[in-house]
């Protein structure tokens, strides 16, 4: 058995690629590949199911506190948040389906527009962050809202259990965002590797995966956007 | 069937054959190195190294609770540390032996040697992530060593709220420490699961599998579907050390007992993580020692599945005087009836496979028939402990420590010891001594049952655990206890002596010493670099012994 | 167990049927995809509109219902689990399914919590001093809780 793995012929113009010796083919490479990143990606259902169920828990133990705390969410942004994360996951699943057609330039585009959206999303956070630090709407011990948001959002003293709303308001969107950072992180590694022409009908699997997690980030703010922003 | 001795056999090859023990010998060979049998061995010396200092941490509390006595008047005599100092010892004793010995232990060492040579494959399905788990647990468990050293941790390795929110420790450090050693279990699970599935030899459908494949496969199941929680809730504390979010404290409207269930939906799983390894290799190990096929093994490949997921559903029996309500005390006591069913099953068929075997007492059987009696009285007590209203008294107690004792160290401890002795000749080409391996296997039978056996006892009459004093009445028991943990030290010294003795001149050992009809005994040893000379193909069961016995007679063996 | 000599593997690139291998992998078509956007931003619309709207008790159901729907889309279309193998879409499943037997209890526990009705009012908290007082006025327990009166 040769000890380094055999290549995969690329077309015209692109980077062949070298299937790990340990492989009997580049088909089960691939397999294996998508099998470990569907488990990764079970991990991070668990992950953030905890804290969805850690929200469920407060929200039914203190209700009334979490239906203000929803209210003074700016859900115009969080439904624009929404929109751009949809937009990009179309992009992102358009990215994958260039690459499986050795579409280069076509892929790159694609990957560029993914990458903007993420940024978009980033901003928009942006602006909902610094308006909740502005009224004090800060997580936890945190949580004091000045004289500005007292008078623009009566009654908030009326609702102790604000700080716990917060608490998890920061702490979802806050990892989700950190996820969000990530993926724009490897969405820049793969424009780099695409541009060396490393993705092609060969060989698309990094492409792939890449676009399964963009998706579970997406996934994860379709619940976290009901859930928090819109107050039933 | 007659018995056929285990002697290793002169080998008649070149002394400086190429394995993958010596094909390369640089630092960063090892240090960057894609073999799993390589990884596999750093991880036993780093899991060694944690179960030196779990142990070590065990013995300061044992000596500690010699004369630890308080008086009726309060006053306290004897012990040698102050109560602060001795909650601090117990806590490492618990975090170092839980998170960096046993969880790791089996899969990680032992199943990344085996794994892929029991399935035919070249190495496991993702080598890079290997390495990377490798690194994640050195790391984990350098941020914990670090948390020893910044003021170490005296929450109970259980970390309960609010006292591990507001305890002026190192909890954050520690809890960082236990979300990176998360990922290295959840990562080596991962990679398993996919090994499994993917890349199993021509001809080795599922039930040609080895039962320890499967008790790996089934406890990957668990790594990677309950570790994140515990991720999570080890970063919810860190937050709500740092920031009070509230998640867990009542000051803030927060609830204790969601941070128990949280807490324990991960670590109830995790105690079949650290058993089902550890029945895969007792599993493998009395069948071949036996010379006799495993009785029922589509029962005990089964029962590891039931295992793991019934374990998702009865986590609520450690919290039974946590103060939940009392319709979840009820269905989680019910529930937990439910999983003794599959581990009586094992249990059972490993004692119908001894029946009428060939026996040979070398040292893995000796463990592997420890592990039978003692995994018997660690089950049954455990369902002791979970009859809803016997563990309202025993709750805390040291019927509790004697209970996990019997089941973590007397089961899953003592069957590492078996897969390492059994898999020991394989892995580095040698022999131990048999008779101090023997000797050492009774002893450690003798020491355990000596130091834990007054401690169920001790627990129904009362003696609450974690109390760095007691009552003048508990002091015989703890005592003995106390002497029972020299004894296993003694066992221990003892077996770290004359395994590392083995590696310097102990007899080389053939490729297949103990007669195993597995694939990993079908090929050299120590192994080469990609485990086999041509790939195998499997036409047969992994526990028929009849070629096995043709070639032993015909001194092939 | 036998080990039979197999066919060694050569290193022979195995072109087309590797080239081929990547290319049985399902393409999906732009049409799909567009229809799965589409979708997915009138299902967005339809959860704000729903929001505007109060249902009671029904309200989070309606709205983690639209959730799961656009959840389903992304995951079947998006991520391709539709023409996935069966093993990685039964894992993804099943996760969602044990997250689920996390809730089930963690909501069986509070549904059926006595001290959740004293913080919302609909029971006295418990007196502790009063009931070790009707158990035992002598008793340790009484004496014991009844050094922290006033404090």
């Amino acid at each position: 058995m040769s000890h380094a793995g055999h290549t995969v012929p690329a077309p015209e113009g692109f980077v062949p690629h070298v299937v790990a010796h340990h492989f009997e083919s580049q088909e089960q490479e691939y397999q294996s590949a998508k099998l470990g990143f569907w488990l990764f990606l079970c991990t991070e259902v668990l992950l953030f199911g905890g804290l969805f169920a850690a929200f469920f828990y407060y929200k039914s133990m203190y209700q009334a506190d979490f239906v203000r705390g929803g209210e003074l969410l700016a859900w115009k942004m969080g439904t624009l948040n929404t929109v751009i994360l949809l937009a990009s996951s179309y992009t992102m699943a358009m990215a994958v389906r260039s690459a499986q057609l050795t579409k280069k330039k076509a892929m790159l585009n694609y990957l560029l527009i993914t990458l903007i959206c993420g940024a978009g999303f980033m901003v928009v956070k942006y602006f909902e962050y610094t308006s909740k630090i502005h009224h004090g709407f800060l997580p936890g011990v945190f949580f004091v809202p000045n004289a500005e948001a007292l008078i623009e959002f009566p009654g908030l003293l009326d609702f102790p259990r604000l700080n716990l709303f917060f608490a998890l308001y920061w702490t979802m969107t806050g990892i989700h965002g950190f996820h969000v950072l990530v993926g724009m992180f490897l969405m820049v590694w793969l424009y780099w590797r695409g541009k060396k022409g490393h993705f092609h009908k060969g060989h698309y699997m990094p492409v792939d995966l890449v676009g399964l997690y963009w998706h579970l980030v997406d996934l994860i703010w379709i619940f976290l956007f009901p859930l928090l922003y819109l107050v039933p | 069937m007659t018995a056929i001795p285990a002697t290793p056999v002169e080998e008649t090859q070149p002394i400086e054959q190429k394995n993958y023990l010596n094909v390369t010998k640089t630092f960063m060979s090892w240090a960057g190195t894609l073999d799993h049998k390589r990884i596999g061995l750093m991880y036993l010396i780093g899991v060694t190294f944690a179960f030196l200092v779990g142990g070590l941490f065990a013995l300061m509390v044992r000596l500690h609770l010699w004369d630890a006595i308080i008086n009726p008047d309060g006053t306290t005599t004897g012990g040698i540390f102050t109560p602060d100092k001795y909650n601090q010892y117990f806590t490492m004793h618990g975090v170092f032996m839980v998170f960096m010995f046993i969880i790791p232990a089996i899969p990680a060492s032992l199943g990344n040697f085996a794994l892929p040579l029991q399935l035919g494959a070249k190495d496991v399905a993702l080598p890079r992530l290997n390495l990377l788990s490798f690194y994640l647990w050195l790391a984990g468990t350098l941020m914990a060593i670090a948390s020893m050293v910044m003021g170490q941790i005296d929450t109970g390795w259980t970390f309960y709220t609010p006292y591990s929110i507001y305890t002026n420790k190192a909890v954050i450090m520690m809890g960082l420490a236990v979300f990176t050693l998360g990922f290295s279990s959840i990562f080596t699970g991962l990679n398993f699961i996919v090994t499994v599935h993917k890349l199993r030899a021509p001809g080795q459908g599922w039930f040609r599998m080895p039962l320890f494949v499967w008790a790996i496969y089934a406890t990957a199941l668990l790594q990677v579907l309950a570790t994140p929680v515990i991720g999570i809730t080890v970063l919810l504390l860190a937050f709500e050390r740092l920031y009070h979010i509230g998640i867990f404290d009542p000051h803030f409207g927060g609830d204790p007992v969601l941070f128990q269930h949280f807490f324990w939906f991960y670590s109830h799983p995790a105690v079949y993580i650290m058993i089902l390894p550890a029945m895969g290799i007792i599993s493998d190990v009395i069948s071949v020692h036996s010379r006799k096929p495993i009785f029922g093994y589509r029962l005990i490949a089964f029962s590891s599945l039931a295992i793991a997921i019934i374990s998702f559903i009865v986590w609520g029996h450690h919290m039974f005087t946590s103060g939940q309500s009392e319709l979840a005390l009820f269905i989680f006591s019910f529930l937990t009836f439910f999983v003794a069913l599959p581990s009586a099953i094992k249990e059972f068929n490993w004692v119908a496979t001894v029946w009428k075997g060939s026996i040979s007492l070398e040292a893995p059987m000796l463990y592997a028939l420890s592990f039978l009696v003692i995994f018997a009285v660690g089950g049954l007590t455990g369902i002791i402990l979970g009859a809803l209203s016997l563990d309202i008294h025993l709750h805390d107690t040291y019927f509790v420590v004697a209970h996990f004792h019997y089941v973590m160290m007397g089961s899953t401890a003592m069957a590492f010891f078996a897969g390492l002795h059994h898999w020991w000749p394989k892995m580095f080409g040698v022999m131990y001594s048999r008779f101090w391996s023997n000797f050492a296997a009774i002893w450690i039978f003798v020491g355990f049952n000596w130091t834990f056996l007054p401690q169920f006892v001790m627990g129904s009459e009362g003696m609450p655990r974690r109390y760095a004093h007691y009552l003048k009445e508990w002091q015989g028991y703890h005592q003995a206890s106390t002497v029972g943990a020299i004894i296993i030290a003694a066992g221990v010294a003892m077996m770290v002596g004359y395994l590392v003795m083995s590696l310097f001149n102990g007899k080389k050992a053939s490729n297949n010493p103990w007669g195993g009809a597995t694939l990993e005994w079908h090929t050299a040893t120590p192994p080469v670099l990609e485990n086999f000379e041509t790939q195998p193909i499997v036409d047969r069961d992994p526990y028929d012994y009849t070629l096995v016995i043709e070639a032993a007679r015909k001194g092939e063996l | 167990m036998t080990t039979t000599e197999a066919t060694t593997h050569a290193a022979e690139p195995h072109d087309d049927d590797h080239m081929e291998a990547a290319h049985d992998h399902h393409v999906c078509s732009i049409a799909a995809f567009v229809v799965i956007i589409l979708s997915l931003l009138f299902l967005t619309f339809v959860t704000v509109l729903v929001s505007l709207f109060d249902f009671g008790a029904a309200n989070m159901w309606i709205a983690m219902g639209v959730a799961g729907l656009k959840a389903v889309l992304v995951m079947g279309v998006f991520m391709h689990m539709l023409w996935d193998t069966t093993i990685n879409k039964l894992f993804f499943i099943c996760s969602f399914l044990f997250l689920g037997l996390l809730f089930l209890f963690l909501f069986v526990d509070m549904v059926a919590r006595s001290d959740l009705e004293i913080i919302h009012g609909r029971a006295a908290p418990l007196n502790f001093k009063e009931m070790s007082e009707q158990s035992a006025p002598d008793s340790a327990e009484y004496k014991f809780h009844s050094q922290f009166e006033g404090k």
